[in-house]
């Protein structure tokens, strides 16, 4: 919680980079990495959490001053849990098949730590606007590292971009990059690389758990 | 106590409103919901019973393959067998001679290299031979056993008898990619010798257990 | 015939091996990285998970199948699900409070942790889409829970050992070697699949 209260444009900007949830904090990586084989499942995981972190932050922080304490923890797992719903219901609906491809991952953005992390870290102590761009940076930051990864794993690993064949058909497939240990390699290089660019890595202890 | 009676009506009515909310659009949108939860099942069974081919199928709107399942398919349950064990097919609603041979449609599952694999084997109740396979769900390493969802590989079951198993009691027998030569031996898959091994299991499985039910459907026929 | 043919043995096995809700699905990631730096700790939320995994999944079990399927409440499972965890989570960190304080200081300090565990939600989200039976999600939770609980375990002993004798890129200390360490551990459980064919 700061003093001043934040403009949302700061707010926006500074966990596109700065403060990026997946780089800085390796939070919230649980829901989304395992879909990044693919990148049409992760844009769309990654919609879902855009979506989510942006309002349930701003209807968090339109309420910061009614929510009584001692169900705080709840009102928000209820409110997040709504929208994930509302996202289930929407790709039931109108996506079958990527919703049967997502499976259970859509509903873990209710156990996303960002989504809590920002609700209960920004929402609860600042002005609306300002907590909805900040919902909404986090998911964006979020979303161009996961994308980011996928645009490496599905062409190495299948030859394709969005289900589009783009390399050549003698292409030698890494069949490594389309299972799960290579979401692994693949996260922990993205990591290194951002902290070689923004110099000097944070000291491990400084880290929320 | 004022205190605690706000905090109560806070959470009441959040839960209401929110509530509220998911349950109204629920409500608006559970029928195409529940459409689409079926469809792809649907869709399947019509192609492996003939009525579509595996392009109409798939094209078919989630509203359609319901109805067109609604008036073609009927489902029957076979057994007990001998052990007990019944299971439930699915057939053509009206067969007549010109609509081909008798064909069942059965769902069958086992354990796979990662995960579940799941599918449907159409057999052909007469010469007892698969008439048609769909793998629909699996956890396959793609690009390796995840070829086994490609129609090419399903296309290699194709009219493999069922009742002439080996001594060691396999009916069928997935041998490495290229070898096949016997009638029972089927290509596996290069690469994935595990989901190869896996699903030659889940097939011999499967098939011991259809054949024991068409040796003895048992029950009330329709 | 359907899925009810997969012996629970088999789902039990996959589910700490071949099918590791850790290390292929990735669920839990958040603690996991977190509490991996310390051997101690890992065991204890290691044996919370577990314990909460093998009664959650059950328990949503129950819930799922007797009470929201009957009622055609199955798109509120996501919110039902989290409030049956936490519920059960915070009737049992009372009572181990109560009834044992070394219990509590070993295994109760953790189950708040586990609430919000991705690992526990993600394994009843599992179990209904995969249509399994009451024993076979038994063995599910079991499954997922221990299988969790080698893996971060494992990780805790490895990073106890690389502290004293092997030096990281200082950009890669932490999550980042963390994650590649995970990224091997989950390909050498890859051979475990040969074990899994008790059919």
């Amino acid at each position: 919680m700061s003093p001043a209260p934040v403009t949302p444009s700061s707010a926006f900007r500074r966990m596109l980079w700065e403060d990026n949830p997946v780089l800085v904090q390796t939070l919230g990586i649980c829901s989304t990495l395992a879909v990044t084989n693919l990148v049409k499942n992760t844009l769309i995981m990654c919609l879902g959490l855009i979506f989510t972190t942006a309002c349930s932050s701003l209807v968090i922080a339109v309420l910061r001053d009614r929510i009584p304490k001692q169900v705080r923890m709840m009102v928000q797992v209820l409110i997040i849990a709504a929208f994930v719903i509302v996202i289930k219901i929407l790709l039931d609906a109108f996506l079958p098949d990527i919703s049967r491809e997502l499976g259970p991952y859509v509903g873990l953005i209710i156990t996303n730590c960002i989504v809590m992390g920002r609700t209960e870290g920004f929402a609860m102590g600042n002005r609306p606007l300002a907590a909805l761009a900040d919902g909404l940076g986090a998911g964006v930051g979020y979303s161009l590292v996961l994308l980011a990864i996928a645009a490496v794993r599905e062409p190495l690993g299948l030859g394709s971009f969005f289900g589009v064949p783009i390399l050549p058909t003698d292409w030698t497939r890494w069949n490594i990059m389309v299972i799960a240990p290579s979401g692994f390699f693949a996260l922990a290089t993205f990591i290194w690389v951002a902290r070689l660019v923004k110099g000097g890595a944070p000291r491990p202890g400084a880290r929320p758990a | 106590m004022s205190q605690k009676l706000r905090v109560v009506l806070f959470t009441v009515a959040v839960t209401i409103v929110f509530g509220g909310l998911v349950s109204g659009l629920n409500a608006l949108l559970a029928d195409r919901i529940a459409l689409n939860a079926q469809a792809a099942r649907q869709r399947v069974i019509l192609h492996l019973l003939g009525l579509a081919t595996p392009e109409a199928a798939a094209a078919l709107p989630a509203d359609q393959a319901a109805a067109r399942f609604a008036a073609e398919v009927r489902s029957r349950t076979l057994g007990p067998g001998p052990d007990g064990t019944t299971a439930v097919c699915f057939e053509r609603a009206a067969t007549t001679a010109a609509s081909g041979p008798a064909l069942l449609v059965f769902p069958f599952a086992g354990q796979g290299f990662w995960d579940a694999i799941r599918g449907y084997v159409a057999i052909d109740a007469g010469s007892r031979r698969i008439a048609g396979i769909v793998f629909t769900e699996h956890a396959e390493t793609p690009g390796l056993g995840g070829r086994i969802s490609e129609p090419g590989f399903a296309a290699r079951f194709q009219g493999k008898p069922l009742d002439q198993p080996a001594p060691d009691g396999r009916r069928l027998r997935l041998v490495s990619e290229g070898s096949a030569a016997q009638p029972t031996e089927i290509d596996g898959l290069t690469g994935a010798s595990e989901t190869t091994r896996a699903v030659e299991r889940i097939i011999n499985r499967t098939a011991d257990l259809i054949i024991a039910l068409l040796a003895n459907p048992g029950g009330p026929q329709p | 015939m359907d899925v009810q043919a997969i012996s629970p043995l088999v789902i039990f096995f996959a589910a700490i091996t071949t099918n590791n809700i850790l290390l292929t699905n990735f669920l839990g990631m958040c603690s996991f990285l977190a509490i991996s730096k310390d051997m101690k700790s890992s065991l204890g939320l290691g044996a919370a998970v577990t314990f909460v995994a093998l009664c959650t999944a059950p328990l949503n079990w129950m819930v799922y199948h007797w009470l929201l399927v009957p009622f055609r409440l199955e798109y509120l499972q996501y919110i039902v699900f989290i409030l049956v965890i936490a519920a059960f989570v915070q009737i049992v960190e009372m009572m181990i409070e109560r009834l044992s304080t070394p219990l509590y200081l070993t295994l109760g300090i953790f189950l708040p942790l586990i609430t919000v565990n991705c690992a526990i939600l993600g394994c009843a989200l599992f179990l209904v889409i995969r249509g399994y039976t009451f024993l076979q999600s038994v063995a599910y939770g079991g499954g997922c829970g221990a299988g969790w609980a080698l893996a971060i375990v494992a990780l805790a002993g490895i990073r106890e050992r690389m502290k004293k004798r092997s030096k990281v890129v200082p950009e890669l200390e932490g999550p980042g070697i963390a994650l590649i360490l995970t990224g091997f551990m989950a390909m050498a459980f890859v051979g475990f699949s040969g074990i899994v064919r008790i059919n």
